[in-house]
């Protein structure tokens, strides 16, 4: 939650632009977790399938 | 807590509730420009008579219960369990008015099922319904979701310390902000984004797939607001398979998988800390469980035989399973199937990962993974206790945020809520055997009620009996609190009688 | 004996080259239920059934082929909208996957504004359909309209109106009370 050190915007406007990009980013990381635990649960199966039938 | 509640202790509890009905009689009006805008005039009369009986009530708390007094802890706990019965009354006016339902229980039922964002539904004709009662149903899920004490918290209670004491007793402890009103404001943030971009992805590959454009913008919203409130409404009978989509399917896991997770994560995750996602104890615990689950029913799948390729496996196995997980209950396949398609193993598959549920302070139910996540490392740490030499102290932490080490309140604590859980999953099991239920699909349909998933096996119906419908509503109720409303609800009314009785002994 | 064996191995022969021909042993299109169906997928599994129903929901068009979902409940006969009685069940409906030229003839589709066109669709049933990723469902090689849908009518229903009127009275005489007592603009004298 603390501003990076890089150089910040001017303005309100920019810190909410890159408030919202801290968002979008979020938004992203969450839906590639759950893409992991998909890809993960689909390579589990590939193998118990392969074991099993 | 020795309770003796005085007048102004009642009087401080229905105004709390009137408030909160007032804000169930305001979530009406979406429906009710739903149904205006679809020129759906009977429709426009439920939610016309629903509004103003909620705006009634609430006039005559604030005209009979109006207080000075400050909440305390149990007002608070006693306004949000009380509150979530009362609002299930209320809510049921409009639905009940529609015809769509055999008796008013049947209504309440519906209501519970939408506010704990179970999804079970004794709603009959469902592909009939107006948009405005579907409208109503969804955004319930998503209300509810929110918790329909958040909603009071943010737009009723402005200002008020006893928004505070309400909100943790609606079974969410944590504490995003230090001001709890800008935590509801948060939570509400983070979940409005998602809906706009979630309805979106949702709206475009419904039109890829041949929906028209204006049905498929509602059911675009719909089905978001059914998955991310992890609540599993659909607006067709067929649930998710009415749309026979892997798109649809995968967005829809995506969504309900992330919304089943901790607003406390959302929030560290979305605001920087980005490492939360794999470090926070909740993802750790849903992870392995589900990917035992997926073992598990994956041994199921192929010794039963029915669902051959790996595209069956992920999108009737893994879409079940992931849904039952996170609780929300959106479904692909017929309610029968999980009985005579599945197979037992796993069908146990799924009853276990509902069993164990989503992550705290989320729209999910079951144990939740904070505490499976506390009470496996409590195992893991007597097990060394066991094995290591006398003198070695084996401390145990986990890392929810923050790292938090485990010590004995809070291990009980955990194991305490898990009990009450296997209580009430077991106890509607058992009623379902005794009326003449399987008990497979007894236990699948109970551990759905109680962990408030939503799948059901075929035993939720208009036609089951009475007192199963009464008990499926406690235990949507009791599980969605934990508990602890609940059994303060409880007291509360207990000494309330014992009051009065000891007043007229005195005389 | 002798006309016995012959009736017998003209009967094998026959068997064997309607089986042999049709990759199977091919039953008649069998009239059913979809509750009948799902409650006896083993025994239905890709085999050819007979469906009649409404067609409910969307007509979703996917290059030359299409899905409806059709309903054959009771509200398929007469929703609650219509009048019809609550029978305990939400929908007994099912997807069909059929020919976009088999598609085009279904013109009004069922909700709450309308009663869908009646239809009837033979095709091959699946429990667990390999094409579609195991969904459940029939592919359909007819689908005929028997009976066009039309508008519902919702009658406007005068009690609830009533209702409205006596509960917005009610509403407005309470907010009168409570907004002269939370805006008490009066001066002392006039008060109590």
């Amino acid at each position: 939650m603390k501003d990076s050190p890089r150089e910040k915007r001017t303005g309100p406007v920019g810190s909410r632009w890159r408030r919202w990009r801290s968002y979008a980013l979020g938004i992203l990381i969450e839906s590639a977790a759950v893409g992991a635990i998909s890809l993960a649960a689909l390579g589990l199966m590939l193998l118990i399938k392969a074991l099993v039938t | 807590m020795i309770l003796r509640p005085s007048r102004g202790d009642v009087k401080l509890i229905g105004w709390g509730i009137g408030r909160v009905i007032l804000g169930v009689g305001l979530l009406m009006t979406v429906p009710l420009v739903t149904a205006v805008l679809s020129t759906e005039w009977d429709t426009v009369l439920d939610f016309l008579v629903g509004i103003l009986a909620c705006v009634a009530f609430w006039l005559v708390m604030e005209l009979t219960c109006k207080s000075e007094r400050d909440f305390r802890w149990f007002h608070g706990l006693i306004v949000a369990s009380g509150g979530w019965i009362t609002a299930m009354l209320f809510g049921a006016i409009p639905s009940f008015l529609s015809g769509h339902y055999k008796a008013y229980l049947d209504a309440c039922f519906d209501l519970m099922s939408g506010y704990t964002t179970t999804g079970l539904f004794l709603l009959q004709d469902l592909d009939h319904a107006s948009n405005g009662l579907n409208m109503w149903r969804h955004l319930l899920t998503y209300a509810g979701g929110q918790g329909i004490i958040v909603i009071a918290l943010t737009f009723l209670f402005a200002g008020t310390a006893g928004a505070f004491k309400i909100y943790v007793s609606e079974g969410k402890e944590e504490k995003l902000l230090p001001n709890v009103i800008n935590t509801a404001r948060a939570i509400w943030m983070i979940s409005l984004t998602y809906l706009v971009i979630g309805s979106l992805f949702l709206w475009v590959s419904l039109l890829k797939e041949g929906m028209p454009v204006a049905r498929g913008g509602l059911h675009s919203l719909w089905l978001f607001m059914g998955a991310w409130s992890t609540g599993g409404f659909a607006p067709q009978s067929l649930n998710i398979l009415y749309y026979h989509s892997f798109w649809v399917e995968l967005i829809t896991l995506v969504i309900f998988v992330i919304g089943s997770f901790n607003f406390a994560l959302h929030y560290a995750v979305w605001t920087g800390n980005r490492r939360e996602i794999y470090r926070n104890i909740e993802i750790r615990s849903f992870t392995t469980t589900i990917l035992l689950g997926t073992v598990m029913l994956s041994i199921g799948f192929g010794k039963f035989g029915v669902f051959g390729s790996l595209g069956e496996f992920f999108r009737k196995g893994f879409y079940q399973l992931a849904s039952g997980h996170t609780t929300t209950g959106n479904s692909t396949v017929y309610s029968t199937s999980f009985f005579q398609e599945f197979g037992f193993i796993a069908m146990w598959a799924v009853i276990l990962v509902m069993a164990i549920g989503a992550s705290a302070c989320s729209t999910g139910g079951g144990f939740k993974g904070l505490r499976m996540g506390i009470v496996f490392r409590y195992l893991r740490g007597e097990i060394r206790r066991l094995v290591s030499p006398e003198s070695a102290v084996v401390p145990e932490k986990i890392h929810h945020v923050h790292d938090i080490w485990l010590d004995d309140p809070m291990v009980k604590g955990a194991l305490f809520i898990i009990i009450c859980y296997v209580v009430i999953y077991s106890l509607g099991a058992m009623l379902g055997v005794i009326y003449g239920y399987d008990p497979s699909v007894a236990f699948f349909d109970s551990v759905s009620a109680g962990s408030n998933t939503g799948l059901s096996a075929g035993l939720t119906s208009p036609l089951m009996p009475a007192a199963l419908k009464v008990y499926y509503i406690f235990m949507m109720w009791a599980g969605r609190l934990e508990f602890m409303s609940i059994i303060a609800l409880f007291s509360f009314a207990g000494a309330l009688l014992r009051g009065k009785r000891a007043r007229r002994r005195r005389s | 004996m002798k006309r016995v064996g012959i009736i017998a191995m003209v009967t094998i022969i026959l068997v064997v080259v309607l089986a042999g021909g049709s990759g199977g042993i091919a039953w008649a299109a069998e009239e059913v239920t979809v509750e009948e169906l799902v409650a006896n997928m083993e025994e239905f599994d890709e085999r050819e059934v007979t469906i009649s129903g409404e067609a409910v929901g969307d007509v979703m068009l996917r290059d030359d082929h299409g899905w409806v979902t059709v309903n054959d409940d009771a509200y398929s006969v007469e929703s609650i909208h219509e009048g019809g009685d609550l029978t305990g069940y939400s929908n007994w409906g099912i997807g069909v996957w059929a020919p976009r030229t088999e598609l085009e003839g279904i013109q009004i589709m069922g909700g709450y504004k309308y009663k869908g066109d009646q239809v009837r669709v033979t095709g091959v049933f699946h429990r667990a359909c390999q094409e579609h990723g195991g969904d459940t469902d029939i592919h359909a090689n007819r689908v005929e309209v028997l009976e066009p849908g039309h508008p519902i009518s919702h009658p406007f229903a005068h009690w609830k109106l009533i209702l409205v009127l006596v509960l917005a009275m009610l509403v407005m005489a309470l907010g009168y009370v409570w907004w002269k007592r939370t805006h008490p603009s009066l001066p002392r004298g006039w008060r109590g």
